[in-house]
């Protein structure tokens, strides 16, 4: 398992192959891209920015992952965020599940990133000619948090 | 005795000439405990760089105490943490309890609600 937090634009495709080059123990690949948009319910975002607080939020972030990976039946698995300064159309999160069959790589990349919207140290803060705005969970980002505990 | 904290001094300070009994003082006024603060997102954006390292006054024994005394020192910092669920990090350790003691060399943070993914 591996969880990078990296302030270098990255690409999620080169990732996934570098995680999967000369894997033959999974028969399924699971991997979710969350990537910046360059507007947020109709307003412009020229910038986002993320703030983190190192060493803790690897730790944490390491421990949502181990914690989700033991749940299922997860061979391997890939954690890449970004912090610091993103602009639109850049990955901002990569997760990455392999597992033997398609199931459980599905729910172990659905559950992270569930938690990762509302556990993960990590805060953003959306730029663009209106102004700066920090975000804050939804309720329904809370609201899926939950279900993940229960599945 | 220069001060009411003698026996809790470093040796250097106990160990000074009764002549220079002002530095010792020094020492207690300066609250003889050192602490980091870290302020996460949007606390970041109120929070003064002076607060990034400060010396406890006596008054401050807990995190509870120590929360009280940002708010008093830095209201708009105060009030951006009362007005959110606020999460304490001491020594990258979750604090589940406000009345736990903070101690020289601490290093205490201060989370507002995450957003990450």
């Amino acid at each position: 398992m591996e969880v990078r937090i990296t302030d270098q634009a990255f690409d999620p495709q080169a990732e996934v192959a570098a995680f999967t080059a000369g894997r033959d123990d999974a028969g399924a690949l699971v991997s979710f891209v969350g990537t910046c948009r360059a507007a947020t319910g109709g307003v412009v975002v020229n910038e986002l920015r993320i703030d983190h607080y190192p060493g803790f939020t690897e730790k944490e972030i390491a421990r949502l992952a181990d914690e989700t990976a033991e749940r299922f039946d997860c061979a391997d698995l890939l954690v890449v965020h970004r912090v610091g300064a993103i602009r639109p159309g850049e990955a901002i999160v990569l997760v990455a599940a392999l597992s033997t069959h398609r199931s459980d790589a599905f729910e172990v990349v659905r559950i992270l990133m569930d938690y990762l919207k509302t556990d993960a140290p990590l805060w953003k803060k959306e730029t663009g000619p209106q102004g700066a705005r920090w975000i804050e969970p939804r309720a329904e980002d809370y609201a899926r948090r939950e279900e993940a505990e229960k599945r | 005795m220069p001060c009411p904290h003698y026996n809790r001094m470093p040796r250097f300070f106990r160990n000074l000439p009764w002549l220079m009994v002002p530095a010792a003082n020094a020492w207690h006024v300066m609250g003889g405990r050192l602490v980091r603060l870290v302020f996460l997102g949007k606390f970041g954006d109120v929070a003064p760089a002076a607060l990034a390292e400060v010396a406890l006054p006596g008054g401050v024994h807990t995190l509870a105490d120590l929360k009280e005394w940002i708010a008093h020192q830095q209201p708009l910092l105060g009030a951006a943490m009362n007005a959110t669920r606020t999460r304490l990090i001491v020594n990258q350790c979750v604090a589940h309890d406000l009345s736990q003691p903070v101690a020289d060399g601490d290093e205490v943070a201060f989370l507002p609600p995450m957003s990450g993914g």
